[in-house]
């Protein structure tokens, strides 16, 4: 890929410097794996020994038996239905949104460009709040379906903005200036130009939609009605609430306390079951950041 | 620097013929608006929309009445969060913790990237990348729990070691003055591998052929580092500063309220847990909507500082 | 530039017409409840089963604890539904996310028939009651739609006093709780008190002793001095000093566990006291320095979770512990705990403070104004105040789930009471029972108690401290009016806070108790009169009901 550069001879001083990254990124690396792995090791490990807080990066008193109660909730699987469709297209939604916003925005030649900057901008600061919010969801007949989790968030300012920034700095103005000399409209020069060169923004905005949709509840928590429309994150909040111990202290006549204590392994295995799926998809993204040999080509 | 010849030639349209070059830009760019109008109304119907419950601020929210029936009460909702005696030390917490994150959280990413990008082999770039920002996804809960468990005063893991090596335990959790640097600490671990990926997307966009003129004229990697990639990014660093100015008084409160217990209070008490705790008892939205809007009323404040600076020192701002 | 301004004001005026006159269209449909209600009446029967003899249509809001079934189609409901011929269509909101959504539905007057296991405070009762958005039902109740409940307020005065709000109405039904259940315990290590050759403490000098003998002569046996004589944990969002609630009687405070204040309780006068402005309760405070001081409480105690304190009482490391209503929780060495009684330290009266008043949950089960049939409501609700009732709640259907002894005892089935798939007896019951998590209307008695409380030997522990319970009188349940919670709203806050964090600090030494009379100044200043005022005005209102 770096073919030319690595061609060129490292000169004594790179070759410290780099060792010095790797040595202070492996460090940093190390620092965020060893809780990442505790995690996972208590959640396949002997619930009382997580609570003593006796086990270490490998599965002490090895047992399934947190997972097994993720998984006998059949409804899990609805979840997981549900979050995969809201996500794929939710992120869908909001993408198409994000790019028709965000491109106009970069364009020096669009004459609203200020004002509709600052009108967008101001909805980060103000909101109705959630009463009004939801009487107009409900107004809209969108209550107790899949569009209220999808429409009212169907663009996320911050996102656009960052989206605005990364097409204002990357596609140089020369490019358009040369698609217009050929008769381009903005129209076209947006699929001509502007979609082929934002790939790593795109990969960007999709993840970070996509694991907003994933990881939501709240909207679907005041908006949804039927169980069956649930997505992954309300089922698995009910599983972690309903395996607590404090269980003990409600109105409760259990008495066998050792059986809350598989609660501990399920708080561990809810964050596996959850963000395993999304976690995924970084590395599918991630070949869309290394881009700037094309970008390079376009321009030259 | 292509940017900058951008804001340059910008700046050089004469006033009097900045209005007619308007209109002809306008005619010649009606196509903006077949990308721009469903956008503006996405904001008019979802964000504009329900704005008028901002009004509640002022008032005593009467569910039967309805928001804009609810009777008027002035700045009452204020006058209670101004008042109480611990509004002072609220937001201080707030701002301190804030002022921290801003000094430590935000530029940790910006390295970090930084260093990625000096990565050549690229399935350890994919790895690593991907376990730095796994920590994003673990709950609030689970999240505190780890915090405790490394941090605890007396079985905490880091404790334990302190204590082999002979030094006194330190009351991370339990002393206030501990506070603001767990909080962040903490944050770092979690956010920074997330916060970084805005900045390798925007390293991608950088022209590889700078970086071959640069090695030509003999830069090495550290020079090209600082004169090729982060003037390439700086744009999106200070949009990204920017925003960040913009949440100033925002902490969410989840996360403060399960680190804070009563020998930390005087640190951990902040804004967003005091108007939790407040509003709780009556779900008093009125008094929740104010503190919101004093928030923001402050957020928008410095978010436009900021702008301006940036403006003035920069050629990237969000307006 | 004005222009845009005056075209950015003209789109956002038009966005929220569009709004608000969506929201007129939905607030229709509110009246005309009363012209039904004579005719609806007729149909709604005064006692026994069914309630009504045509079918009643109603719509719940509920809050689904997770252990619970699908209230739509839970087994037990639909039992009771063909029963009273009363069919409800449940919008069953999950527990964890109910708050959000009640409080929703009520903020957007977007109402059900009624609200089960609503968990209401009085607070929230009193606005909702001002707002017209939950009705009185002491009219129906006279009416005789509520026989369960007319008959428990005749046998108990204190029941009609608790559940009256402060316009004089009743809004909700209780849950009344007579098993030992609402007594608290707290568990001191006898194992290690014979093991050293202690008597059992009665007074708190006795106590030191104990707690210092604990922490020095190594009771646990591993030869390291790693006893913590006394510990306790922080609940969710508390701040973790409940652990030094639990011996306000010893100090003749009868401040319940906090039930009506944190820092609160009545005198013998009827006066309500601010107990944390109190010289004793200085003289409290210097105690527990000196023990903080000496090392003998758990220095974590104020930031540890459950899960750590059950994991110290495992390796045998604690001495004393102030917990729960059963030492179940206590895992493998519970056994070693026993209750302990009350220790003096003052003269005078002293009291086993951590009892919660008999009725309870306040707030469980409302009617709204959107009900077209509150009588038929109300019976179906009142049900569950009957004994037949209160066990459908708890243990289902008899011959199903549960079988009633000769001496009237009811016993739950061998099959759920030690379900052979390894579930909970509250997950076995999951289809039949609505109990699971509290909040219901319900009378539990000792003979349909099937919790811990109810062994024997916790009931011998309870026996300990039975005769120093704070009397039913002291136990109030404030009821504020409206005005009331306004004005508390903007006292209460602060003074709670401020309290709560100087008695950490004069705990640990973070605050020299020299600076008492500042602590008691501020305070006063922080208008510690008005908030005491409200809350007498409503023990006085509530006395003399």
């Amino acid at each position: 890929m770096e073919a030319a550069s690595q061609r060129i001879r490292e000169s004594h001083g790179d070759r410290l410097f780099l060792t010095i990254t790797y040595i202070l990124i492996g460090i940093l690396v190390l620092a965020i794996l060893y809780p990442l792995l505790y995690v996972v090791s208590a959640s396949f490990s002997d619930p009382k020994l997580v609570i003593s807080g006796n086990i270490g990066l490998i599965p002490k008193g090895f047992n399934l038996e947190a997972y097994q109660r993720v998984f006998m909730n059949h409804e899990i699987w609805i979840g997981y239905r549900n979050t995969i469709l809201y996500t794929v297209l939710g992120t869908a939604v909001n993408i198409s949104l994000t790019m028709m916003g965000a491109y106009p925005l970069s364009r020096r030649n669009f004459p609203w460009r200020r004002s509709c900057m600052i009108f967008f901008t101001i909805t980060m600061f103000f909101s109705g709040g959630i009463v009004p919010m939801y009487l107009l969801v409900r107004n809209l007949g969108m209550y107790n379906s899949m569009w209220a989790l999808i429409l009212p968030t169907a663009i996320n300012v911050y996102n656009m903005i960052v989206a605005r920034t990364f097409l204002e700095t990357t596609i140089d103005e020369q490019i358009y200036e040369s698609a217009y000399i050929d008769g381009c409209s903005n129209i076209r020069a947006f699929f001509s130009i502007v979609l082929p060169l934002c790939a790593p923004i795109m990969a960007v905005l999709v993840l970070f939609y996509a694991v907003y949709h994933w990881n939501s509840y709240f909207e679907a928590m005041i908006y949804l009605k039927d169980r069956t429309l649930y997505p992954l994150q309300l089922f698995l909040r009910e599983i972690l609430v309903m395996n607590q111990s404090d269980n003990v202290m409600m109105d409760s006549i259990e008495m066998d306390t050792s059986k809350f204590l598989v609660a501990e392994g399920v708080k561990y295995a809810v964050i596996i079951v959850s963000s395993v799926p999304i976690l995924m998809l970084y590395p599918f993204l991630q070949k869309y950041f290394v881009k700037g040999m094309m970008i390079g080509a376009l321009k030259g | 620097m292509p940017a900058k010849a951008k804001a340059a030639s910008a700046s050089y349209i004469e006033p009097a013929r900045r209005s007619r070059s308007k209109r002809l830009r306008m005619r010649n760019n009606w196509d903006y608006l077949i990308f721009i109008i469903p956008v503006i109304l996405y904001f008019l119907i979802f964000c504009y929309g329900p704005m008028y419950g901002v009004q509640l601020a002022f008032k005593r929210f009467n569910p039967a009445l309805g928001i804009t029936a609810s009777p008027w009460i002035g700045a009452d909702n204020f006058e209670r969060l101004f008042g109480s005696f611990q509004f002072t030390r609220i937001l201080k917490n707030t701002l301190v913790i804030n002022l921290l994150k801003t000094c430590i959280s935000f530029p940790i990413p910006i390295i970090l990237a930084l260093m990625f990008n000096e990565i050549r082999r690229e399935r350890l770039k994919k790895t690593f990348q991907t376990i730095t920002y796994a920590p994003y996804f673990i709950s609030t809960v689970v999240f505190v729990g780890i915090i405790n468990l490394f941090l605890a005063g007396e079985n905490g893991y880091i404790n334990n070691i302190l204590e082999m090596l002979g030094i006194a335990p330190i009351p991370f959790l339990t002393s206030p003055s501990y506070f603001s640097g767990v909080y962040v600490g903490s944050d770092v671990w979690r956010n920074s591998g997330w916060n970084s990926i805005i900045f390798i997307a925007a390293l991608s966009g950088v022209d590889p052929q700078l970086h071959e003129s640069a090695q030509i004229d003999g830069a090495s990697r550290f020079k090209r580092i600082i004169h090729v990639n982060l003037p390439c990014i700086m744009p999106t660093i200070v949009i990204q500063f920017i925003l960040q100015m913009g949440k100033m008084m925002t902490l969410s409160y989840e996360r403060i309220l399960l680190m804070q217990n009563s020998l930390n209070i005087e640190a951990s008490e902040v804004i967003s847990t005091y108007a939790y705790k407040t509003g709780l008892i009556n779900m008093d939205y009125g008094f929740s909507t104010a503190v919101g809007l004093f928030n923001n009323v402050i957020n928008i404040v410095l978010l436009l500082a900021a702008n301006k600076i940036a403006k003035r020192y920069s050629s990237s701002s969000l307006f | 530039m004005k222009k845009r301004l005056v075209l950015l004001i003209t789109l956002v005026q038009i966005a929220s017409l569009l709004t608000l006159s969506a929201c007129g269209t939905a607030s229709k449909g509110n009246e005309g409840t009363a012209a039904n209600d004579t005719k609806a009446a007729a149909n709604i029967t005064k006692s026994g089963m069914p309630i009504a003899d045509q079918p009643v249509h109603l719509q719940g809001l509920v809050a689904k604890y997770e252990l619970v079934t699908d209230w739509n189609e839970h087994k037990g409901l639909k039992d009771y539904e063909s029963k009273s011929n009363v069919i409800i269509d449940w919008d069953c909101v999950p527990q964890n996310a109910f708050e959000e959504r009640r409080n929703l539905l009520f903020a957007s007057n977007d109402l059900p028939d009624f609200v089960m296991r609503a968990g209401l405070s009085s607070q929230q009762i009193a606005s909702y009651a001002a707002a017209g958005q939950i009705i009185p039902l002491d009219e129906l109740i006279e009416a005789g739609y509520a026989p369960n409940l007319s008959a428990l307020m005749e046998a108990d005065e204190g029941i009609r006093k608790s559940i009256t709000s402060a316009d004089g109405h009743i809004y909700s039904l209780p849950n009344i709780s007579e098993a030992d259940g609402r007594i608290a315990s707290s568990w001191i290590n006898k194992k290690w008190l014979d093991k050293l050759g202690l008597e059992m403490p009665t007074t708190m000098d006795e106590f030191y002793q104990v707690l210092k003998a604990f922490k020095e002569q190594d009771p646990n046996g591993n030869q390291k001095a790693d006893e913590i004589p006394l510990s306790g944990y922080k609940e969710k969002a508390s701040n973790g000093n409940e652990f030094f609630r639990s011996f306000y009687g010893s100090w003749g405070f009868g401040g319940n566990s906090g039930m009506i204040a944190p820092y609160m309780d009545v005198d013998d006068n009827s006066k309500v006291r601010y107990i944390a402005t109190d010289e004793k309760f200085k003289d409290m405070l210097s105690y527990f320095n000196k023990l903080w001081e000496e090392g003998l409480i758990d220095k974590e105690i104020f930031s540890q979770d459950m899960n750590q304190v059950v994991a110290k009482v495992d390796e045998a490391r604690i001495g004393y512990v102030a917990k729960g209503n059963n030492n179940l929780w206590m895992g493998n060495n519970r056994s070693d705990y026993v209750q302990n009684p009350v220790m003096r330290a003052v003269e005078g009266d002293i009291y086993w403070a951590n009892v919660s008043p008999k009725v309870r949950d306040i707030g469980s089960f409302v009617i709204t104004s959107k009900n077209t049939n509150p009588a038929a409501t109300l019976r179906w609700a009142d049900y569950f105040l009957s004994e037949e009732g209160t066990a459908m709640a708890r243990l289902g259907i008899e011959g199903v789930t549960y079988t009633i002894d000769s001496d009237g005892f009811y016993k739950l089935k061998d099959e759920y009471a030690n379900n052979p798939n390894g579930l909970t007896v509250d997950e076995a019951l999951s289809d039949y029972t609505i109990f699971q998590g509290g909040q219901i209307p319900q009378r539990v008695t000792q003979k349909v108690d099937q919790s811990a409380a109810v062994l024997p030997e916790m009931i011998a522990n309870k026996d300990v401290v039975r005769p120093y319970l704070v009397p039913d009188e002291k136990l109030m349940i404030p009821n504020f009016s409206e005005d009331e919670n306004i004005q508390l709203s903007t006292y209460a806050t602060d003074i709670e806070a401020y309290t709560e964090e100087q008695v950490v600090k004069f705990i640990t030494g973070a605050k020299s108790l020299d600076e008492w009379d500042n602590y008691v100044s501020t305070l006063n200043k922080m208008h510690l009169d008005k908030y005491l005022a409200i809350y007498q005005a409503a023990y006085d209102r509530w006395n003399q009901q």
